[in-house]
């Protein structure tokens, strides 16, 4: 009889099986623990994080590491993820032309033409003239209201007012004429003096009608047919905000262009093409679908693309001790996102949305050094160490404990770095591929696409669902649910939105409404994950029919999470795939996969 | 006194004509209403705030002595007040204003 370990050294973790060999030659399997990596995998950092987790598992049935006869290290899948993003389109506004930041409460309503000048010189003010003032934060409203009122008293016309505090409202309901008042303009000396404005503001719950129409802004200014045509980029910006001006300056217009962005070059097996990242994520992937087999992708120097690759092969190459020139990327996910950007020329902090692309890269090698980490864990522990199985194999074997699976059974291990699947038919043959793109290009389109600049809030978006802290004794939920609590709510919280992870609330302190991020969060995982599970699946079957695999189970962490495993069975269902979370040994769930099948496959010469 | 206006009410002891305009001027931009009620007995801050929100329909209220504020609803008033500041000055008083607004409005405090 023999006591036998499993060891699957994840990306994040390091997973562990305890079984017993009986004299007949069956398993018994006795438990199970993971921890978190220690290290990059592949080192003997991991070593550590080995030691907790067999401790930990074999403490479970009272047995000591020195009572095992041997350990199983699972032949780490040599592959390494990285990811990058390339913004294509930018928005310039020349000659501060216009504004358009849309602040939460601007003063009066209406719409308001006149020549732009500063309060200061407001008592230079012609009769025949109209006017709209421009109010700079030293000058508070206590100041700048009997100002305006005197002038207004002396016949100045005064159509509207430009205030950088946030004191529109304040100004309004003191002055003696009604008229539009944008503020919370930041960088209000870039205004330019003298040149003729036009300001809107919406009453509340509406958004402007005039300026965001270019025959609006045209009468409003007197354009001609060609100026009209240049100011369709400033009156789409406009649309749906409550406030917005328009200033005629003689080069002023908002720009769009499309900044070019590197290439990347895909080399097959007879040939190499070059694709411009700005075409497009369609256009790129259609060129890495058509070729089939990837040999290697290289990206133009000097690009964030270009950086990226490198970047990734340089890992490899020192993490296996082989020749940078050896290193290939073997495959490549591109991924159309629009990230909000502050706009160039912006005079209140304005953000577009501009095109950008994402993309993630893998590399692979021959193999991982795992001899030295079975080494050092062999004079570590005193217990024999193997190193069995390639990872595919072993997650398959592990993967059929599944109840109700039957084969041929594919696996699909939505990892961080990779998107892995692998098939086992009814003879015992494999077949496997490792994808591009996975769950750290998701956190990466959740991170951008809300404009967070913040991975671990954005990691903590996918992970887990969120609410709105409606007062402070409950939260709504993001399927309906209200949860109320003891304690008052910290008061940062009150009003935002929260991610509800295991421990705590974390506000998100940006102003996003809750549905706009539960949309981006599934978006994301939508492209990437069933996008990629439909990609590895065409791969693996059978004549590349994804109809001829009966069977699939989701392993690997990814699999746990809250909404990912059925939103890929939804995409199955026309395929009539049975999909679905495995459950290893009908105890684990999607966990442990590998680990099992290495001490399944003891004996047995399937390693 | 309850006023039929959805109104915070402000309650104040030795007021700080200073403090007190950025206050209402915080609530003011936020488009909330507010009424002023000068007060003759000196009590906390946080007793104030108590009495404020009880006389209001909209039941929050803030109570001032002096430079120091605070801001309450009547519901709570078993647990310390929302907002709270000590001798505060004119930017921090305009930004306790406009708390105490935007809490009325349901919105994240600026903080």
């Amino acid at each position: 009889m023999k006591l036998i370990a499993g060891v699957d050294i994840g990306n994040s973790t390091t997973e562990v099986c305890i079984g017993r060999l009986k004299d007949n030659k069956k398993i018994e399997f006795l438990c199970s623990a993971l921890t978190h990596t220690t290290g990059t995998k592949g080192t003997t950092a991991n070593i550590k994080g080995i030691v907790t987790a067999l401790e930990e598992a074999l403490g479970k049935v009272n047995l000591k590491l020195s009572q095992l006869d041997v350990i199983r290290l699972n032949e780490a899948a040599p592959v390494i993820g990285d990811t990058a993003m390339e913004t294509i389109t930018e928005t310039i506004i020349t000659e501060s032309s216009m504004i358009g930041h849309n602040p939460k409460t601007p003063g009066g309503v209406g719409i308001g033409i006149g020549e732009i000048i500063s309060i200061a010189n407001l008592d230079k003010f012609e009769k025949d003239k109209n006017y709209i003032v421009v109010i700079p934060e030293a000058v508070g409203y206590e100041e700048a209201v009997p100002i305006i009122n005197k002038f207004l008293d002396y016949g100045a016309d005064i159509r509207g007012a430009i205030v950088q505090a946030d004191e529109g409202v304040l100004i309004s309901n003191r002055i003696k004429k009604m008229m539009p008042i944008v503020d919370e303009v930041m960088y209000i000396d870039k205004i330019p003096f003298g040149m003729k404005g036009v300001i809107e503001v919406a009453p509340m719950g509406q958004s402007i009608k005039t300026l965001s129409n270019p025959y609006g802004i045209a009468s409003m200014l007197n354009l001609t047919p060609g100026e009209t045509k240049y100011v369709v980029p400033i009156a789409r910006s406009l649309i749906g905000t409550r406030s917005g001006v328009v200033i005629k300056t003689p080069e002023g217009k908002v720009k769009e262009r499309v900044i070019p962005a590197g290439k990347l070059s895909i080399s097959c097996k007879n040939s190499t093409e070059t694709i411009s990242i700005d075409s497009g994520a369609d256009k790129i992937m259609q060129l890495i679908n058509d070729r089939g087999y990837v040999e290697d992708v290289e990206g133009e120097s000097g690009t964030n693309i270009g950086g990226m690759i490198n970047n990734v092969k340089y890992s490899m190459a020192s993490l296996t001790g082989q020749d940078f020139s050896n290193i290939r990327i073997k495959d490549l996910l591109a991924v159309d996102t629009m990230i909000p950007l502050k706009v160039q020329g912006g005079i209140a902090g304005e953000t577009f949305m501009e095109k950008a692309v994402a993309i993630a890269a893998m590399v692979k090698t021959d193999k991982f050094p795992m001899a030295k980490i079975a080494e050092e864990l062999q004079k570590k522990t005193g217990v024999f160490v193997e190193i069995a199985g390639v990872e595919a194999v072993m997650a398959s074997l592990g993967a059929m404990t599944t109840p109700g699976s039957e084969l041929p059974l594919a696996i699909l291990d939505l990892g961080g770095g990779s998107t892995d699947a692998a098939i086992i038919d009814k003879k015992g043959t494999i077949k496997s591929v490792h994808l591009a793109g996975a769950g750290e290009l998701v956190t990466m389109l959740i991170n951008s696409e809300l404009g967070l600049n913040n991975r671990i809030v954005a990691e903590e978006i996918k992970k887990y669902p969120l609410a709105k802290v409606e007062n402070l004794y409950q939260i709504r939920i993001e399927n309906g649910d209200i949860k109320f609590f003891d304690t008052p709510l910290n008061t940062n919280l009150y009003g935002r939105v929260v991610v509800l992870n295991d421990r705590e609330m974390i506000p998100i302190l940006k102003d996003i409404p809750m549905e706009k991020i539960v949309n981006v969060r599934r978006n994301a995982k939508e492209k990437v994950f069933v996008g990629n599970a439909i990609r590895a699946l065409k791969v693996i079957a059978a004549m590349n029919d994804i109809r001829n695999i009966p069977n699939a189970a989701l392993v690997g962490g990814s699999a746990l999470d809250f909404e990912i495993p059925d939103m890929i069975l939804s995409s199955f269902i026309k395929y009539r795939i049975v999909c679905g979370r495995g459950n290893i040994r009908r105890t684990e769930g999607p966990r442990n996969a590998v680990a099992t099948g290495l001490v399944m496959s003891y004996g047995q010469g399937l390693g | 006194m309850k006023s039929n206006k959805p109104v915070i009410f402000v309650y104040v002891i030795n007021p700080s004509m200073e403090i007190l305009n950025q206050v209402t001027a915080g609530m003011e931009e936020e488009g909330v209403l507010f009424e002023i009620v000068e007060c003759r007995n000196e009590e906390s801050p946080e007793a104030y705030a108590l009495q404020a929100a009880t006389a209001s329909i909209i039941e929050a209220g803030i109570g001032m002595n002096g430079q120091n504020l605070r801001f309450n609803q009547s519901i709570l008033k078993n647990s310390s007040p929302i907002l709270s500041i000590d001798n505060a000055d004119k930017g921090s008083a305009r930004i306790f204003g406009s708390n105490a607004a935007r809490f009325i409005k349901g919105c994240s405090l600026k903080l």
